[in-house]
């Protein structure tokens, strides 16, 4: 058997192509009952907005590369040439290594992305309703979802938040630590803030004002946030207290001077305050991140440190390459074991040795034996040997197991015989 | 024997740097876990050799100024870990350890047999009036490292453009935190030592107050440390005044501890 993947992605293909090859969900039982009648013994197929892959396991003697292709040609009736060039195959290892890669996120647009694994875990879970996942298949994506796992916990790739909203999170945590028992204050009702906010609120701060110059959207705003509404005369008042204000206000000029905030920094005792301001034009003077303990961030400030995200996600995956290319050779290795003919042999010769051994001491014993008691003796020992040997090795030849669970225990076996010397 | 039970603590804090550095760089939480691993070892170590010393000399082993270089590295040391075990930070170990380490590798080069003690130099007294001196300077060394932190942080905020601080180092509100817990650490523990100086100074000299040196630099100190404390609770400092105050406060303590010495004419031994 031999694991086959071909498919194309974002860099590979425009996206009028890979919405024509885009599996729609609902076919998706249907496609795959189709390629297992093209002779593949087990079949996955990904399909997002960013990337098709058909991942198969395939007999040995027949060409899986050929097959699958064809496969997508007939299935979205579409002419070879115009497709083929979009499309890369891998075998084996090299799918292993891809399928890693794609589900740890190295291979997405966005490095680090998490949708993606929830997207493969998807794929898989349809695929295993629709009865084309088999051992191998198994073993191969389960191997994938813990790689994507490790390469999140141990490297950075997912640390640094991209997205604009994110960013604004993660900048309040360095300055208040954990949000929980902040107050938000939200300045003007508009739309662009409420990502920004749905963030924040997820992220523990406790109590959320809003105020706006219309009282009606602000009381709107607030009860959908579980908020209050404040008076907007009262902003002032607010900024004692609250300990990130986001603006977004449709106002022409500067609802807050430099002069308010310096005033609001002495009244709150010089506790820090973090003004994101997402409104264009810009509703606080940028001139307040000059005050002590007062920080101050419009939306390009929040680009750049997406920038730096960015960048610092690329440096961590050249780290989660390396640990999926060691998830990768070891996930080979233990494939290998697969092979069971050195094993089996090693097994058997292992506890002849040990029968024979036994039998030779006994024979020396026995000083007044007959031909016919050794010849007897002789044909026990070698009924012992099959009786011990026979559970092992068809233990070791199941099909029906999960494939990891086969593996780690032939692996057993030749730790407890100590076969390793001989393979 | 102390000797090399000392040389063995060295080389495990220098590992610990080593991994510590290298973890601060690269981020890896397995580095961060061998450098607490290392440095834990080597804490153990080195506390096996003061019990020795202890042993061998009969009095606590705090009388001479290699013993001194050694328990303040133990001390801060201490302070290390306590402070890592409330609050989690792992880049501590890349601030805090070199200069464990430099404490230690000065200990084991200048490493000599026994020398004759003055006078009056032994006693619990003293040896108390020292411990407490130590375990503040340590104290005041982290709230020294928390301040670093602080401003680093601050600067990455500040600019706008993180950089290689910005993702490694800690919340300025943890910071602020380690900072405060360490200076409300640090000011008593100093506060009973000196008290403890002057009233064994009285009962062996006669004198409260001898006008050495290394006495006024610590009334300095102490000052500082004091004024600090006391504008951060009346005018509501905060911050990056506090983060100046607690670095120029310890400058004072390395110029009590390491620099008065040599103006002479002090009857401190170190």
């Amino acid at each position: 058997m031999k694991l086959v993947l071909v498919g194309l992605n974002h860099r590979t293909a425009p996206v009028e192509i890979r919405q024509r090859v885009a599996f729609p969900e609902d076919g998706l039982q249907q496609a795959l009952q189709e390629l297992m009648r093209s002779g593949m013994r087990e079949a996955l197929i990904l399909s997002t907005c960013n990337r098709v892959e058909v991942l198969a396991n395939c007999p040995e003697e027949l060409d899986g590369e050929a097959l699958l292709k064809q496969f997508l040609y007939a299935y979205h009736s579409l002419a070879p040439p115009f497709l083929e060039r979009h499309l890369y195959s891998h075998l084996n290892d090299k799918a292993v290594r891809h399928i890693f890669r794609v589900a740890s996120s190295l291979d997405s647009m966005v490095v680090g992305e998490t949708q993606i694994l929830g997207q493969v875990k998807e794929a898989y879970s349809l695929a295993c309703q629709a009865g084309t996942v088999g051992n191998y298949l198994h073993s191969v994506m389960n191997r994938a979802f813990s790689v994507a796992k490790r390469a999140r916990s141990e490297t950075g790739i997912s640390a640094f938040s991209v997205s604009i909203s994110s960013v604004a999170v993660e900048l309040a945590k360095k300055i208040f630590g954990e949000l929980g028992g902040r107050t938000l204050l939200i300045l003007g009702a508009g739309k662009m803030g409420e990502l920004a906010l749905k963030h924040l609120r997820s992220s523990g701060v406790s109590q959320v004002w809003v105020t706006n110059r219309t009282p009606e959207r602000a009381q709107e705003l607030a009860a959908s946030l579980e908020g209050v509404a404040v008076p907007f005369e009262r902003l002032q008042e607010c900024l004692r207290t609250a300990d990130i204000v986001i603006s977004s206000t449709g106002a022409p000029g500067f609802v807050l001077t430099r002069q308010d905030v310096q005033k609001a920094i002495l009244d709150r005792g010089r506790r820090p305050i973090f003004f994101i301001d997402i409104s264009v034009p810009r509703n606080v003077d940028p001139e307040v991140h000059q005050i002590e303990n007062v920080y101050y961030y419009d939306i390009d400030n929040l680009q750049t440190v997406s920038a730096a995200n960015r960048r610092e996600r690329e440096r961590e995956a050249r780290l989660a390459e390396r640990l999926v290319e060691e998830e990768v050779k070891s996930f080979a290795s233990r494939l290998k074991l697969l092979n069971l003919a050195p094993t089996i042999a090693g097994l058997r010769s292992r506890i002849e040795r040990i029968c024979q051994e036994e039998l030779e001491r006994s024979l020396r014993k026995l000083s007044d034996r007959t031909p016919q008691h050794e010849e007897e003796l002789r044909l026990m020992t070698a009924r012992i040997v099959n009786k011990i040997c026979h559970p092992l090795i068809s233990q070791m030849k199941r099909q029906d197991e999960n494939l990891e669970f086969q593996m780690e225990y032939i692996e057993t076996i030749k730790r407890m015989f100590r076969l390793n010397s001989k393979l | 024997m102390i000797q090399f039970v000392l040389n063995i603590a060295l080389a495990l804090y220098v590992l610990g740097l080593l991994h510590s550095l290298l973890g601060f760089y690269a981020k890896r939480p397995l580095l961060y876990k061998i450098a607490s691993g290392t440095v834990g070892t080597g804490f153990l170590v080195h506390t096996l050799a003061l019990v020795l010393l202890w042993a061998q000399e009969g009095h606590f082993p705090l009388t001479r100024f290699q013993e001194a270089l050694s328990f303040f590295a133990w001390a801060v040391t201490l302070g290390f870990f306590l402070s890592y075990l409330k609050y989690r930070i792992n880049v501590l170990g890349a601030f805090i350890l070199p200069l464990v380490s430099s404490l230690m590798l000065s200990t084991c080069l200048l490493w000599e047999e026994r020398l004759e003690l003055p006078e009056g130099v032994r006693g619990t007294w003293v040896a108390i009036h020292t411990i407490l001196i130590l375990l503040a300077y340590a104290a005041f060394f982290l709230t020294f490292v928390s301040a670093l932190m602080y401003l680093l942080q601050e600067r990455e905020l500040k600019t706008k453009r993180p950089s290689i601080f910005y993702f490694r180092l800690p919340s300025l509100q943890q910071c602020e935190d380690l900072l405060y817990r360490s200076l409300m650490t640090g000011f008593p523990l100093m506060t009973l030592g000196l008290l403890m100086g002057t009233l064994w100074s009285e009962r062996i000299l006669g004198r409260f107050w001898s006008w050495d040196p290394k006495e006024i630099a610590a009334a300095a100190t102490w000052l500082i440390y004091l004024v600090l404390i006391q504008y951060r609770f009346t005018q509501g400092w905060r911050g990056r005044r506090v983060a100046y105050g607690s670095i120029l406060g310890f400058i004072s303590v390395l110029f009590t501890f390491l620099g008065s010495s040599y103006l002479g004419g002090g009857y401190h031994t170190f």
